[in-house]
């Protein structure tokens, strides 16, 4: 990507122990592209922070930086910081403490900035415990307000009756969203990366994984959209599909467009693709989504 | 033969010590007192020469501030815009806007005086909580200026206002979604902003570095301005980076033979790992001079009262907002107390809400009890809900409290209305409870969030008269003469220096509060209308700036509040 592109931003939140640190190492593990991080050194005291890797120069530590009774800048000076390094991306920790829809409103304001996707972790042992606490309960739920994606995570450590009451919490305090339950937050890369087209090459199958969380839906097809009705039909797709990208053809318009959608917020550019036709590749948590007909093409898929 | 013995001799000395409370004379050499009594007890020591010049003047031992903020040498440098009265480090008074046309006003005749046209007019302090819900637009910015940058923070610090300007600059005006832009009832966007994101990225736009600017030499010298104007010669500065910038400059600053006040800067330890913090800490306490003591710690918990950010315990706010904030997950936090104290290094832990204070006081009986540290003086800042529950723990287990006497004053009617409701309101800060209790305790402004006044902080604790007049919780009103131990020796001991300030004794720094009238012999109501001239500092005169013919600040209509008394 070129320097002044605009910036993807993800932002990884979820409380103490509920697998941040996991998610991140996962994600620049895996990352080609030059991905600029901010971890949150002095939420979880040390020990993850350790975990992370560092060898690009582009890992900041964000400091608490209150002062007393006032309104801390908190990770401002941080995510400005990171704009001047030129990234690919921008992946944020929130702190353990911290509201993930906070810290994704600076992603919504820059314009050098996009917001690609806000995950929440939840600690499947811990969340229904760490709800009741009455030091630490509403803290804990305020974290899924706003996630695109809700990770119930530590699934292979959970009881049958914890992951009862975890699913049950969840329902309460993060209804509608999409959730995904993992061991060791294993998200899929294409679903978490957000500069790359891998999604498009990658092959036909679905689920992605092993374990039924995730899963690829497909469209192509020779319809053409009017652009009116498929627009309302993208602000109305459920909460479960969380990616969604490719090429659409519109009504009226020489080349097929760029689509990329991310957990409702979506962009259609032009495209210089020499291709025709919609082809389409999202991944959801649910199966068998009716991408056809949710998109409006349902008489031309018969 | 060495020089003569200097003395000075007063109308009255309040010495604050149980030996020779009252007296006349103190003599002083190398910066320290040498005897204290009267002029035949001091010539004891040898050949004296009287001075005096405060001979008609009441000498206290210089105040202590155990919390407070140097950042108050920085805010002067914007304009100030609150409602009340305030007097400025330079001695002149500021703010006393009544009514938004009054802040606008203040922004006008600021604006006319701005000689460069593209530099941004930063202000502090707007406190709209007193205008009936009227509420600044970007409208009445505009009348400010169009072409100039204008952010006015709000006293609160939950809120700027800007002008359409700074909306365009920081690309807000198409935003849509985004919940720190606030709208009118019709769409429109106000010029009000909250949340950290459109506020900083606001601050960014305009060049303005927000409220978290680094302190330099030029600020502290700012800062012992505004304590010389308050009687203050120690004051804590309980929330710092403590890089090696910030020594060098306090070490500049204090090297100084004319800086004013021995200041004691806290490491703010959330911004350090636990690890680096403590041996920053420790490394730290072997530094320092006669004028700046080192090695404090601070630990933030949770957030303000005011700002709907402190934890509290049930019911919580009475207004239905959600709990507060913390700052750490309190797992986290319960790491750290228990790692700095385990380290020896005393705490300073900032509890407003009483979730947190209770949760601190749970954290401490067990750091304490796996790590036994005598004399430790860990001291919970504000706890401004604490019940006698809390305190007497706290006595059992030698914690001392700070409580801040003035938000009576700046904010009891709001927490009466709003945050607490009528029956908790009247017991907040709860002096009189934790004297019952024998809570080691003092008293603070946390300048710049309210005045540096230490007469100002007693008078609140002596009569809790809210800004409309109410005496809010008259059970908790403390006896004057406490009060002032509270603002002198009771603070000393809160920062570990009661050996050397806090009271007029032998041996200790010849620090006086130079005032002109005393404390002592006023009714408990005009505690407030005793003027400080001055202080000394170390045997030195150190003038206030304040014109000897200026009014009081903060503006409070004595009348009214006699009458509602
Ligand atoms: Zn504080
Ligand atoms: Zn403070």
């Amino acid at each position: 990507m070129t320097g002044g592109a605009i910036i993807p931003v993800t932002v990884i939140g979820g409380f103490l122990g509920s697998g941040k640190t996991t998610l991140v190492n996962r994600i620049l593990g895996a990352s080609r592209s030059r991905t600029a991080v901010l971890v949150n050194d002095f939420g979880e005291i040390n020990v993850d922070a350790a975990l992370i890797r560092s060898d690009d120069g582009l890992t900041m530590e964000l400091s608490g930086g209150c002062i007393c009774c006032s309104m801390a800048e908190g990770i401002g000076p941080a995510i400005f910081r990171a704009i001047e390094s030129n990234p690919d991306e921008i992946l944020i920790e929130a702190s353990g403490v911290g509201e993930p829809r906070r810290v994704a409103e600076f992603a919504l304001l820059d314009r050098r900035l996009k917001l690609d996707m806000v995950i929440t972790l939840a600690n499947a042992v811990e969340l229904s415990a760490q709800l009741d606490d009455p030091l630490i309960g509403d803290t804990v739920a305020r974290q899924f307000d706003g996630a695109d994606l809700v990770v119930l995570n530590h699934v292979d450590a959970a009881s049958p009756a914890q992951m009862a009451t975890a699913r049950a919490a969840l329902r309460r305090i993060a209804p509608g969203r999409a959730i995904a339950e993992t061991s060791r937050a294993e998200l899929p890369l294409e679903l978490l990366s957000a500069t790359t087209l891998s999604i498009l090459s990658a092959p036909q199958s679905a689920p992605i994984a092993h374990d039924e969380v995730f899963f690829r839906t497909r469209l192509e097809t020779h319809h053409s959209f009017e652009r009116t009705a498929f627009e309302a039909a993208l602000n109305a797709l459920p909460a479960t599909l969380l990616r969604l990208k490719g090429w659409v053809a519109i009504d009226g318009e020489p080349t097929v467009m760029l689509l990329q959608y991310v957990a409702g917020r979506w962009e259609l550019t032009a495209s210089d693709d020499p291709g025709s036709g919609t082809r389409l590749v999202g991944i959801a948590t649910a199966a068998d989504l009716p991408l056809a007909r949710l998109l409006g093409a349902e008489t031309v898929a018969l | 033969m060495s020089d003569p013995i200097k003395v000075f001799k007063a109308k009255m000395i309040r010495t604050m010590a149980r030996n020779t409370p009252e007296a006349t004379h103190v003599a002083v050499r190398d910066g320290r007192i040498l005897a204290v009594g009267s002029e035949a007890d001091c010539a004891t020591w040898g050949d004296i020469v009287v001075d005096t010049r405060f001979e008609d003047k009441v000498l206290m031992p210089g105040f202590v501030e155990a919390h407070g903020h140097a950042m108050e040498g920085t805010v002067w440098n914007d304009l100030f815009l609150g409602y009340f009265k305030r007097t400025a480090p330079d001695g002149s008074i500021e703010g006393g806007l009544k009514d938004i046309e009054a802040v606008v006003a203040r922004l006008q005749a600021h604006e006319a005086t701005m000689t460069d046209p593209d530099a941004p007019l930063i202000a502090w302090g707007f406190d709209p909580i007193y205008f009936d819900g009227a509420r600044m637009s970007r409208e009445h910015l505009d009348r400010v200026s169009t072409t100039r940058p204008i952010l006015v923070t709000h006293a609160s610090f939950h809120l700027i206002n800007v002008n359409t300007l700074v909306l365009e600059r920081a690309d807000m005006l198409g935003q849509t979604n985004v919940e720190g832009i606030l709208r009118d009832a019709d769409g429109q966007i106000t010029g009000e902003l909250q949340e950290m994101a459109a506020m900083s990225m606001a601050a960014r736009a305009v060049g303005a570095t927000g409220a978290l600017r680094g302190i330099d030499a030029a600020n502290l010298r700012t800062f012992g301005k505004a304590a010389v104007n308050a009687g203050v010669t120690t004051s804590a500065d309980l929330h710092q980076s403590m890089t090696d910038e910030v020594v060098a400059a306090y070490q500049t600053a204090t090297a100084e033979a004319d800086f004013p006040v021995r200041m004691v800067p806290a490491l703010g330890a959330i911004q350090w790992s636990v690890k680096d913090g403590i041996e920053r800490a420790l490394a730290l306490k072997k530094q320092g001079n006669d004028k700046l003591h080192l090695g404090l710690v601070k630990i933030m918990t949770d957030g303000s009262i005011q700002g709907f950010t402190g934890r509290l315990k049930w019911p919580g706010y009475h207004n239905g907002a959600p709990n507060g904030l913390w700052n750490l997950p309190p797992a986290s936090l319960k790491e750290m107390v228990k790692a700095y104290s385990a380290a020896g290094l005393q705490m300073h832990l900032h509890v407003n809400g009483d979730q947190a204070s209770e949760f601190i006081i749970d954290v401490l009986t067990e750091a304490l009890t796996e790590h036994p540290f005598p004399d430790h003086r860990h001291t919970l800042q504000h706890c401004q809900m604490a019940d006698a529950a809390q305190f007497a723990k706290m006595k059992a287990l030698g914690i001392s409290a700070n409580l801040f006497a003035n938000h009576i004053f700046y904010w009891g009617e709001q927490h009466y209305a709003l945050t607490m409701g009528p029956d908790r309101a009247r017991r907040m800060d709860a002096c009189g409870t934790a004297l019952a209790h024998g809570v080691q305790m003092s008293i603070h402004s946390d300048v710049p969030v309210t005045p540096l006044n230490p007469l100002f902080t007693a008078w609140c604790a002596a009569n809790r008269i809210t800004s409309a007049g109410r005496v809010l919780g008259p059970q908790e009103c403390i006896p004057v003469e406490e009060a002032l131990k509270a603002v002198t020796s009771g603070a000393a001991y809160q920062l570990k220096l009661d050996h050397l300030v806090g009271t007029i004794e032998v041996g200790k720094f010849a620090d006086f509060a130079v005032l002109d009238s005393d404390p002592l012999s006023v009714d408990a109501i005009d505690l407030r209308k005793v003027k400080v001239l001055g202080t000394v500092l170390g045997g030195e005169w150190q003038p206030s700036n304040v014109p000897a013919d200026q009014g009081y600040a903060p503006d409070v209509m004595l009348p009214d509040v006699l009458e509602l008394a």
